[in-house]
């Protein structure tokens, strides 16, 4: 801290002078020395030298601020400002006057003059010829914390006894501070010139229109590609940025200015690939002392040991030190492994640069040949040569992904006024998942299996504990022929599929646009069957899905027998559009042997604003699908064969024909968004079945009619951060009975990795033929807990309680309420598996 | 009668400051002395997570600030991240944002972010906002955001991932008022 020893009246200040500026003007590099208070230029010596002593005299203003005291203060300019100054020094004496000391290397030419206000000083410098440094004053040592000399022994204490000792001198010079200016701590402006993957590239282009300006490049890998912005900087404001930007030629006119942080200030000289040049001072690459060859030699084994091990930034730091060195000469070899380091920074405009630097340079030899292949690999400023692969990489080729779950379920029902038990029902639910991929350079691999075992914990003998499997197959992509092959169980929807099968689907892609398919299998109806080879089915296709950009078509034709006669033959097409906001598939299968339409169906989704999503629905066919299968529905005999002992072919396929109705359905719906918390999901519909016809000893099932409307809202982050609460207002009205139902289901995160699901259903059901109104309400709680990751335990219980107020008997006898009441209670883990 | 007029003028009040066009500009003295000038109209963006929600997804709030402090202005964006996912449920966590690439006709800009100071004004936004950063801009830069026809938004993680947001709802224009509002003010400062 700067002591002062000052008149008991003035006003210290901290700091004389405030601040020096340096200034270019015509070429001319100055110094304004501004000092805190008004003073005036008296006089200065030498004309030239390394040390100029300038006299001034202190304004009243001074006196009264500063005092008139001795006071010494030390700046030191960082060095970036001007190259020849080394420090300054405002050293005040005593009384009004006070000298400033400037210190330059080499020697400089000194013009110096009152300011254009009474507090600066302006010195001007310029560079002295040669004869002037052979006589100039050296440069003192620098006067850095000069101990304060102890007073001398008669003034430390006075003897005892003796007289008082004499006052301390009222001025008494204090030990120099060291007042060294920091870098500027405010942020400056910069033009950005262009930007994306490898836009350093065109900092040559920017060339000398930039020349006294840094041109730099900020790179950014984020590992999305990665991409690059070049910069040229610094100005002051941003108008002198607009300014220089309409200096630029054409293509940088319209450059962006930017805020160019502290940060980025001081990385700049690091990034910079064309340094900024100085009117009339040396360039501005800091001037390096020699290193001598030993640490030459030490310097050169550690950047080459730096760029084995990937330091890349040390090894960038160490070359390029070295080749600032007159005495270094392995400048050949430091050239191209600095440009390597910053090739495998991933630095590509500044690799560049090094490759062409060493071109320039060193243009003959084969290491010349190898540079420029270096610099060809950069051309296109895109990554480098493929990675080779790793080990380890192999292993990342097989992927496995699933899980597996366990529940323990428990019901009771209770008929409340009735003198039976309550029936309970308690059962371990497993389910396992896997699938296993791997991804190989021709072929890729599926394995998958999605299977669960049903089993009953309560003592009743006659429950069945099953197997079920959903999924158990093998899929094979030949990428090289383009075919794939899936065998075993699996589902699949379309070319007259209807669902799960087991069997074998192969696909060909016979010409770019053409696919052809062919399905062999046994349809499954239920997942814990093995294999029933009662029916049998073959299904061909065709997919077009490149004749339009837009459209997709697909075609096909299926023979299906079931116990040895025919139970579908069914053709069908399929065309899906899909625009920018629109989607729409539309199908038809037909069975020819029963001439029967089972499916004109269209369903569409127009995307009408980006908020507002629209939907419709209209399917009209047979339900279920004609078959001849369909005879046994209602029928104890379960099978065709069974039946075929007691009806002819042709009387099955009456009967089917007769169990099959014509059905209809078509519903519309919107979704959209409400602010940014809500959304409201509206959907209304119909469904209508015409009536069966009695045969075979099952009675005709009558017409159907089924209306609804949906009303959903859906709301995020309502009581607490990503929260999810449904409400939910269902109406349908059918012949029968009038049904209302009302959702209302919040899930609550709670503490930690804990949520709580609350649900409650309440429904009420009038029934027209039966004359009985049902009310129903079914409170909910589920506890989840996601821990450890991967991991997930549930509990849940729950009640369903349903009142039936019945019509009274006639003769006027109140029928007693029904009372149902059901309780529930889940247990269960989740796990899945890592990766 | 008499008792009737508080009433009329009530309404009348009422009426005009409904059929009052919203002020561009809000104005306040933080603690610090300095005057804080911001957007009244908070642009949203959205980037869906069909992954995990078809209702909810993350927010990017956006709004202009102005702060001169002693003549000396500077502007940031003040950006609001928001989310009503469950993301700390679904083991998703977004990673620290450290920056804002705006995409100007192609040409990415990086704006790396900073903490915020809390504005003298909060800015009410529909989603509550998780984490506040602030980006310092330009004027060149707000400017050519107001009149751009289209701008990408993308928000880099601590962990390099981007993430793309898209107009949610407001407009880039929308802050053409803002930037006329402080540019009349930069003006007669220099008069």
């Amino acid at each position: 801290v700067l002591l002062v020893a000052a008149s008991a009246h003035a006003q210290v200040v901290d700091r004389a002078v405030e601040d020096v500026r340096v200034t270019r003007q015509a070429g001319v590099a100055a110094l304004e020395v501004v000092v805190a208070c008004p003073v005036d230029y008296l006089g200065h010596a030498p004309v030239s030298g390394v040390e100029l002593n300038v006299r001034v005299e202190l304004g009243p203003e001074c006196v009264e601020l500063l005092g008139t005291g001795i006071r010494s203060e030390l700046h030191e300019p960082p060095r970036s400002t001007i190259n020849a100054l080394r420090q300054l020094k405002f050293d005040m004496r005593g009384g009004r006057t006070a000298v400033l000391v400037v210190n330059v290397d080499p020697p400089q030419r000194f013009v110096v003059s009152q300011g254009r206000t009474r507090d600066v000083i302006r010195i001007e410098l310029a560079a002295a010829d040669v004869a002037t440094r052979d006589i100039a004053t050296p440069i003192p040592p620098p006067e850095v914390a000069r101990p304060i000399p102890p007073p001398p022994p008669a003034l430390q204490a006075a003897p005892a006894g003796g007289e008082a000792p004499p006052p301390p001198p009222s001025e008494t010079r204090q030990p120099l501070r060291l007042v060294q200016r920091a870098p500027p701590r405010a942020e400056r402006f910069a033009l950005q010139l262009a930007a994306g993957p490898g836009a350093g590239g065109a900092a040559a282009s920017v060339g000398a229109a930039a020349a006294t300006h840094f041109v730099y490049v900020n790179e950014h890998d984020d590992g999305a590609g990665g991409w690059q912005e070049l910069r040229v900087g610094f100005f002051p404001t941003e108008q002198e940025a607009r300014e220089f930007a309409r200096r630029l030629p054409e293509p940088y006119a319209d450059s962006i200015v930017v805020v160019a942080d502290v940060a980025e200030q001081e990385l700049a000289a690091a990034r910079s690939v064309l340094p900024a040049a100085d009117d009339d001072e040396p360039p501005a690459e800091p001037e390096a002392a020699p290193l001598g060859a030993e640490r030459i030699a030490t310097m050169q084994a550690a950047a080459e040991d730096a760029l084995k091990v990937g330091d890349h930034d040390t090894a960038i730091r160490l070359y390029g030190r070295l080749l600032q060195d007159p005495e270094f000469a392995a400048r050949r070899e430091a050239r191209e492994r600095l440009g390597v380091a910053r090739e495998r920074k991933g630095q590509l405009a500044q690799a560049k640069l090094e490759y062409n630097a060493y071109l320039a340079e060193f243009p003959e030899g084969s290491d010349a040949d190898r540079v420029r292949q270096r610099l060809a690999a950069l051309a296109p400023a895109s990554p480098s040569a493929p990675a080779v692969p790793v080990d380890g990489e192999a292993a990342a080729l097989w992927d496995m992904q699933g899980g597996m779950s366990q529940q323990v379920l428990h019901t009771e029902v209770e008929r409340r006024g009735f003198d039976a038990e309550p029936l309970p029902t308690s059962l371990l639910l497993s389910n396992v998942n896997f699938v296993i991929r791997r991804n190989g350079e021709r072929f890729d691999l599926v394995n998958r299996v999605d299977a669960a075992y049903r089993y009953d914990l309560g003592d009743d003998a006659e429950a069945e504990d099953a197997l079920h499997v959903a999924n158990a197959y093998v899929d094979v992509t030949d990428a090289k022929h383009d075919w794939q092959a899936r065998l075993g169980r699996q589902s699949r929807y379309g070319a007259g599929i209807l669902g799960r099968f087991d069997g074998a689907h192969v696909r060909y892609q016979w010409r770019p646009a053409v696919a052809l398919n062919l399905a062999l299998g046994l349809p499954v109806d239920h997942g814990r069957r093995a294999l029933d080879s009662r029916r049998r089915f073959a299904s061909v296709s065709a997919d077009l899905d490149r004749l339009s950009p837009q459209w997709k078509f697909s075609f096909y034709g299926l023979v299906q027998s079931v116990d040895g006669i025919a139970d579908r033959q069914a053709v069908g097409a399929e065309a899906r559009y899909r625009a920018e906001r629109w989607h729409v598939v539309g199908a038809l299968d037909a069975d020819l042997s029963y001439a029967v339409l089972n499916s004109a169906l269209v369903n569409a989704t127009w995307r009408a604003t980006d908020k507002l999503t629209l939907n419709g629905r209209f399917n009209a066919g047979a339900a279920p699908f004609i078959a001849t299968r369909n005879a046994v529905i209602g029928q104890s005999a379960v099978t065709i064969e069974r039946m075929l002992d007691t009806y002819s072919e042709p009387q099955l396929r009456r009967i089917a024909r007769d169990r099959t109705a014509q059905a209809e359905q078509a519903t519309i719906g919107m979704s959209r968004p409400l602010l940014d918390r809500f959304q409201v999901n509206a959907d209304a519909g119909y469904y209508a079945f015409d009536e069966t016809v009695a045969s075979a000893g099952i009675v005709a099932l009558p017409s159907a009619r089924q209306t609804f409307v949906q009303l959903q809202f859906v709301g995020s982050s309502l009581f607490k951060d990503g929260d999810t609460a449904l409400f939910g207002l269902r109406h349908t009205v059918s012949r029968a009975a009038t049904n209302d139902t009302l959702t209302f289901d919040v899930r609550l995160p709670t503490h930690g990795r804990v949520r709580l699901n609350p649900r409650l259903v309440v429904g009420q059901r009038s029934d027209a033929a039966r004359g009985s109104d049902q009310w129903i309400t079914a409170p909910m709680m589920r506890l989840q807990m996601r821990w450890p990751r991967r991991h997930q335990l549930e509990l849940e219980l729950g009640v369903r309680e349903s009142t039936r107020e019945l019509a009274t008997l006639m003769g006027g006898m109140p029928l007693a309420d029904e009372e149902v009441v059901e309780t529930f209670f889940r247990a269960g883990y989740w796990w899945e598996l890592g990766r | 009668m008499t008792r009737m007029k508080p009433i009329l003028a009530t309404l009348m009040l009422t009426a005009v400051a409904g059929c009052a066009t919203e002020q561009p500009l809000a104005r306040a003295l933080d603690e610090k002395g300095r005057t804080e000038s911001r957007a009244t109209s908070v642009l949203t963006l959205a980037r869906p997570a069909p992954r995990f929600s078809e209702t909810a997804r993350d927010y990017l709030y956006l709004a202009p600030i102005e702060i001169n402090e002693m003549g000396t202005r500077r502007y940031f964006l003040w950006v609001g991240i928001a989310s009503t996912l469950d993301r700390r449920w679904l083991w998703a966590q977004l990673s620290t944002p450290t920056a804002l690439v705006l995409v100007f006709d192609g040409v990415p800009v990086g704006l790396p972010l900073t903490a915020f100071e809390p504005p003298s004004i909060a800015f009410p936004t529909p989603a509550p906002v998780l984490e506040e950063r602030r980006a310092q801009v330009t004027l060149d830069q707000l400017e050519r955001l107001a009149t751009a026809e289209s701008i990408a938004v993308e928000l880099v993680g601590a962990d390099g991932e981007r993430a793309r947001f898209d107009v949610w709802r407001g407009r880039w224009a929308d802050w053409q008022p803002f930037v006329a509002g402080i540019g009349v003010a930069r003006s007669a400062a220099s008069e």
